[in-house]
């Protein structure tokens, strides 16, 4: 981060999630050319050609950051928006993105700082909240109250006990832990970059993770017991 | 830390898989645990385990957060990003206030000379008030009187006009009355004032309309 003048994160250690070509059926790299052709039609004033050049990238990578998004605020509704204010802070700077660098570096930075103040709007609303009056049941309000994973109607689709379960253990975890190992485990995210996303230290990170992965493991060996 | 003939507990394992993963590195002293692994087949056969359960919660997580996003939801989301876009590229949409916007207006020279003739009414018939009020145009004894306090003013000595009833008795002198009439049936043009004449005489005296014979 302090090496470059960029508003986003080092690149240094970047590790290209592992959905994003899975997911996408698009190759690595894509996404920061599609920065690259916004960036220039941009300069250019070519209006036609930069909104197009947009589409293509929000749609190349608007998935993983939708994934993103919902593990950090565990909110789908919030998370919907914050990808969408996300999207729209970088084509209103995409002439301070540079190209040498990737773009998912520089988009996860923004995404994380929009999902922060998010989180932090959202604490602020419930400081003046009344528990328990004119709280959508739907949405929560509070993070601990917000539909959990396993209680999206999606999750019938998983179709197996199984994975329940360990939806189940996961939103079991403490907050940081979660979201910790949301990120580096599912997303593939380096502690480096989750400490730079979630403003922990690296070390801390790798304590969280590491204790994440050994609550997750007693859980469901637990769970395993019991039946 | 890791005795070659003891079996590896959790904490261990969980090390080696991060290490697998590359998200920690294993230290020096873990070099035992890696020697262990391909001796033991029971902690491997642990290991395999452990992995499988780890990979399989990662994949149930992404397909968790991907469900909750589906297709259509993430086309929506496309659209509205893009509509935004558009909403830069086009510019915020002020709306000014009702007088702001007449005030923008170009006026036609019609308008503007209609407008300087209105204006200069305005202000000269402020001026004619206002000087009629300071500048005596009258005699000076009305100014006089006007000036003394208590005096009457000159509107207020005129006599009003009465109004007066078509029942009650004329105040005026009848010599005086027969006087006029002869004059005005005198005058020109009076004998289309005798039908009037006539009209407001049986009026007066209450007779019927039709029964009036001329």
């Amino acid at each position: 981060m302090a090496e470059t003048s960029q508003p986003a994160p080092s690149a240094r250690g970047a590790e290209m999630p592992r959905h994003e070509t899975a997911t996408l059926g698009r190759p690595a790299g894509t996404v920061s050319e599609d920065a690259r052709r916004v960036k220039a039609a941009v300069l250019a004033g070519q209006r036609d050609k930069a909104r197009d050049a947009f589409a293509d990238l929000v749609g190349g990578y608007q998935r993983q950051a939708t994934r993103l998004a919902l593990y950090l605020l565990r909110d789908v509704t919030e998370a919907d928006e914050a990808v969408q204010d996300a999207f729209v802070k970088v084509f209103t700077h995409i002439a301070s993105y540079r190209e040498d660098l990737p773009f998912e570096a520089w988009f996860t930075r923004i995404l994380a700082n929009t999902c922060r103040d998010r989180k932090k709007a959202r604490r602020r609303r419930e400081r003046w909240e009344v528990i328990g009056l004119d709280r959508n049941p739907e949405y929560g309000g509070r993070v601990e109250n917000a539909p959990a994973l396993t209680a999206n109607p999606e999750e019938a689709l998983l179709g197996d006990e199984r994975r329940r379960e360990m939806l189940k253990a996961i939103d079991a975890l403490p907050e940081r832990q979660r979201t910790v190992l949301l990120l580096c485990h599912a997303e593939g995210q380096s502690p480096r970059q989750v400490g730079e996303l979630t403003g922990l230290n690296e070390s801390t990170v790798r304590v969280h993770l590491f204790r994440a992965l050994r609550k997750l493991r007693m859980a469901l060996e637990g769970s395993r017991v019991r039946r | 830390m890791f005795a070659g003939k003891r079996h590896l507990d959790d904490s261990a394992l969980i090390r080696r898989y991060l290490a697998d993963r590359g998200l920690e590195a294993l230290e020096a002293a873990d070099e035992s645990l890696l020697r262990h692994l391909v001796q033991c087949a029971s902690c491997e056969a642990r290991y395999i385990a452990i992995q499988r359960v780890f990979d399989e919660s990662r994949d149930a997580a992404v397909d968790a957060a991907d469900a909750a996003f589906p297709a259509d939801r993430l086309a929506a989301q496309r659209e509205r990003i893009l509509r935004r876009i558009d909403a830069q590229y086009d510019g915020p949409r002020v709306i000014p206030f009702p007088a702001a916007a007449h005030a923008a207006q170009v006026l036609p020279p019609s308008a503007l000379v209609r407008r300087w003739v209105a204006a200069a009414a305005v202000a000269g018939l402020i001026i004619g008030l206002t000087a009629g009020r300071l500048i005596p145009f009258s005699s000076s004894t009305s100014t006089d009187a006007r000036r003394q306090p208590g005096a009457v003013p000159a509107s207020a000595a005129r006599p009003a006009p009465v109004m007066r009833s078509l029942h009650e008795e004329p105040v005026v002198d009848e010599e005086q009355l027969l006087f006029d009439v002869d004059l005005a049936t005198a005058a020109p043009r009076a004998a289309e004032l005798r039908a009037i004449y006539a009209f407001t005489l049986e009026e007066s005296r209450d007779i019927p309309v039709r029964t009036v014979k001329h």
